[in-house]
């Protein structure tokens, strides 16, 4: 399938994605729609988020039943068109209107305002064309597994989870990953990662709906949009193949619905947010510790804003704990997909919170940092956040929060500040970022707590925008703010494209043949050489010996029949290398890829040298290097000894699903 | 700070420099952080000598976290 065909495929997923979420949500949202409360984009994105939890559970479920084939996702995408019917395309229609009502205000505006609007709207089509058209680039999280998981599930029509060093990977839950797969399933290869860019998208329109609740102009929403646009956290996984921002999104728009409690009549705007924080949560936990604080002081706050009379009445106490077991409960409701997915997969029903085996470590145990490195990490936010590029941190928030905040003690004193939905906001993110860092003090990576982070944007734009509006001559304030505006955008849209080859990126380096971009583009980066000699060479049943991380480009059914993690044990049990090549040859292997940078403990146990020669290895083993550069290689196994064949190799015993299973004559030559 | 009009902002000018002075500190470090590998493209466009000069500011974050995780590395975690 063309790319075209392939982003017109993500475009129409969406599209029925949404008639689903429109469908359960037609109730609850014609109960206010007539009263003109609620914005119809919001309305658009938040069945368009609905529609994409209910589908990930159900895809979940269809892949841990064997059922995940392409006929069965069609029909239950056709059955939802069919039956969303008249109210999805009312729905859209006003959703369309409002949207082209607010692009003509623009209209209005000056020029420099519809210059920065321009800019916006520019750098949207930059991600989308990077993250639509982009590869999969080597050395993404997308590589090792967001998108690896994904291409297994759809070409096997099972959840087959992943192992080795992105076995824990697979303990997590899944929504953005199985919309790839669904994608994936139905013919869109990579373009299936543009799925992001239109949940990045959602998360941006949310963003500004909270915006507007809190009072924000549209000149500040903009302003809101465009240090989105420069948070490098966000923008980078829009495009790379990643899911951090499905949690964004889920979050952001569980913050908007907490807002609209007590604006709703009955319980609806309480159940919606139960929905969009449960899989938020289920999509990123660390919003466990992040956001639903956050979100549950939204909610007692407006309902005791919304019965200035009872003060705090014993009444009101009843009523806000209520609603906050039933918030609990939604969670939790939505967490038990996760949890029967972990038990039938692994026997760990509490992963990755807790595991019962040692062997998988313990949730948030993968940085090694000191005390002291702590300590000096813990003092050094919110610059960290801004400018820091720790371990595991991959991108920052826009530095237009940090720079813009002090404006906010220019704002004229209005009021009652606790009646300010800006304030409220801003508090809770500020009390969600503080409970994170007292709970995960190591945890410094700004998507771990991208929804509440993102907050932080509205009071900072609201700042800038009343400056420029109201500062009196000489506007000197509003002058730095404008070049601010325009520059930092470029500045950290190009540091955010800079690994994922952006635009800008290929205009600098594209003239060196050496570049990774331009290698991938043409297919002659190292890792995707050395897999496609395998994908090349290698037979059905034939198994690979995987010591790389970046493995997408591998065949699917090899994919399928990696190394488990039981096998890996083994493996490392084993006392030397003799043992350990024969027990390889024993387990089908017929293929060892080894990057020496990541997988340098495995070059040590199968004693592998420098220039590819194994002295320690079985008589009967025949091991050659069929592929070297730099620092990737690929190994062939042969047996010399007639009488010694594989114990097992991969088969397909319930097709398509390629499984590890026993030779027929169990290792021994036939006679 | 606040005149009497509170559409209008008329801050006194030592508080008008000071925010001046923080936005423009915050573009440069954006700048050094993040504009800075655009513009060593074009290396007679800006010259040797200020890329020089800047260089330590643009890692001084960088280093930091090299030297934790350098630390990670030899404690083998």
């Amino acid at each position: 399938m063309t790319l075209v065909l392939q982003t017109l495929l993500v475009f129409l997923y969406a599209i029925l994605v949404f008639c689903l979420g429109s469908l359960l949500l037609k109730k609850a949202f014609r109960l206010v729609a007539d009263q003109n409360q609620l914005s119809y984009t919001s309305q658009w994105i938040t069945a368009l988020l609905v529609g994409q939890g209910v589908l990930a559970v159900l895809w979940q479920s269809l892949g841990l039943m064997g059922l995940f084939s392409p006929k069965i996702i069609l029909a239950v995408l056709i059955l939802s068109l069919i039956s969303s019917g008249r109210y999805a395309h009312e729905l859209t229609r006003h959703a369309l209107l409002e949207f082209k009502g607010t692009w003509h205000s623009f209209r209005q505006e000056t020029r420099l305002w519809r210059a920065l609007a321009l800019l916006c709207l520019l750098m949207f089509i930059t991600l989308a064309m990077t993250s639509f058209a982009g590869p999969v680039v080597v050395g993404s999280d997308a590589s090792g597994f967001y998108m690896v998981l994904p291409k297994m599930m759809a070409a096997a029509h099972h959840l087959v989870p992943t192992t080795d060093y992105v076995a824990k990977h697979s303990t997590f839950g899944f929504i953005g990953e199985m919309h790839f797969a669904a994608l994936m399933s139905l013919g869109a290869a990579t373009a299936a990662k543009g799925f992001s860019f239109l949940t990045g998208l959602a998360a941006a329109v949310m963003l500004v709906n909270i915006g507007a609740l809190a009072g924000l102009s549209r000149r500040a929403c903009l302003i809101v949009l465009i240090i989105l646009l420069n948070t490098t956290t966000f923008t980078n996984y829009m495009c790379d193949g990643k899911v951090d921002v499905f949690g964004a999104a889920f979050g952001v728009s569980a913050v908007y619905w907490a807002l609209q409690k007590a604006r709703l009549p009955g319980r609806s705007a309480l159940i919606i947010t139960g929905l969009l924080l449960g899989w938020a949560i289920y999509a990123k936990l660390s919003a466990l510790v992040a956001l639903a604080p956050c979100v549950a002081l939204i909610l007692v706050w407006r309902e005791y804003l919304a019965n200035p009379d009872q003060g705090l009445s014993r009444a009101l106490i009843a009523k806000q704990t209520k609603d906050l077991f039933i918030l609990g409960a939604l969670v939790v409701l939505l967490l038990i997909p996760l949890s029967l997915k972990n038990l039938i997969l692994f026997g760990e029903p509490w992963a990755p919170v807790y595991y019962f085996s040692k062997s998988w470590g313990t949730w948030f145990a993968v940085r090694g940092y000191t005390d002291s490195d702590v300590i000096r990490l813990i003092f050094t936010y919110p610059l960290a956040l801004v400018l820091g590029d720790y371990n595991c941190q991959a991108g920052n928030i826009s530095p237009l929060i940090l720079i813009f905040a002090p404006l906010a003690f220019m704002l004229p004193k209005t009021g009652n500040l606790k009646k300010s939905t800006l304030f409220q906001v801003s508090l809770a993110a500020l009390m969600g970022l503080v409970i994170w860092i007292i709970v995960f003090p190591k945890g410094i990576g700004p998507r771990f707590v991208l929804p509440t982070l993102l907050m932080f944007s509205l009071f900072a734009a609201h700042s800038a925008a009343f400056v420029l509006k109201s500062e009196t001559k000489p506007r000197v304030l509003s002058a730095a703010i404008w070049v601010i505006l325009f520059f930092i955008p470029i500045f950290f849209l190009y540091q955010g494209f800079k690994y994922y080859l952006g635009p800008v990126h290929y205009w600098s380096k594209m003239q060196n043949p050496a570049y990774e971009g331009r290698q991938h583009l043409e297919g002659r980066h190292p890792v995707l050489v050395a897999l496609d000699v395998i994908n090349r060479k290698a037979r059905p049943g034939d198994r690979v010996l995987m010591g790389m991380i970046y493995r997408y480009w591998l065949r699917a059914d090899l994919l399928q029949t990696l190394f488990s993690n039981k096998e890996w044990r083994v493996f490392h049990r084993t006392p030397w290398s003799v043992p350990r090549w024969a027990y390889l040859y024993d387990r089908g292997v017929k293929y060892v890829v080894l990057d020496t940078l990541t997988h340098n403990h495995l070059q040590k146990e199968l004693n592998i040298k420098k220039n590819g020669h194994v002295k320690w290895k079985p008589p009967w083993l025949k091991i050659k290097r069929i592929y070297h550069d730099y620092r990737w290689s690929v190994f062939s196994i042969e047996s010399t000894d007639p009488k010694r064949r594989p114990k097992v190799r991969g088969q397909q015993i319930r097709p398509p699903l390629w499984e590890v299973a026993p030779t027929e004559n169990n290792g021994r030559q036939k006679s | 700070m606040s005149g009497k009009n509170p559409e209008k902002l008329c801050c006194k000018w030592p508080a008008k420099l000071f925010l001046l002075a923080w936005m423009l500190g915050g573009l440069t470090l954006s700048f050094l952080i993040g504009g800075f590998e655009l513009f060593l493209r074009f290396p007679d466009f800006f010259g040797k000598s200020i890329m020089t000069c800047s260089l330590p500011v643009v890692t001084f974050l960088q280093n930091e976290s090299n030297a934790i995780m350098l630390k990670s590395r030899v404690q083998g975690k």
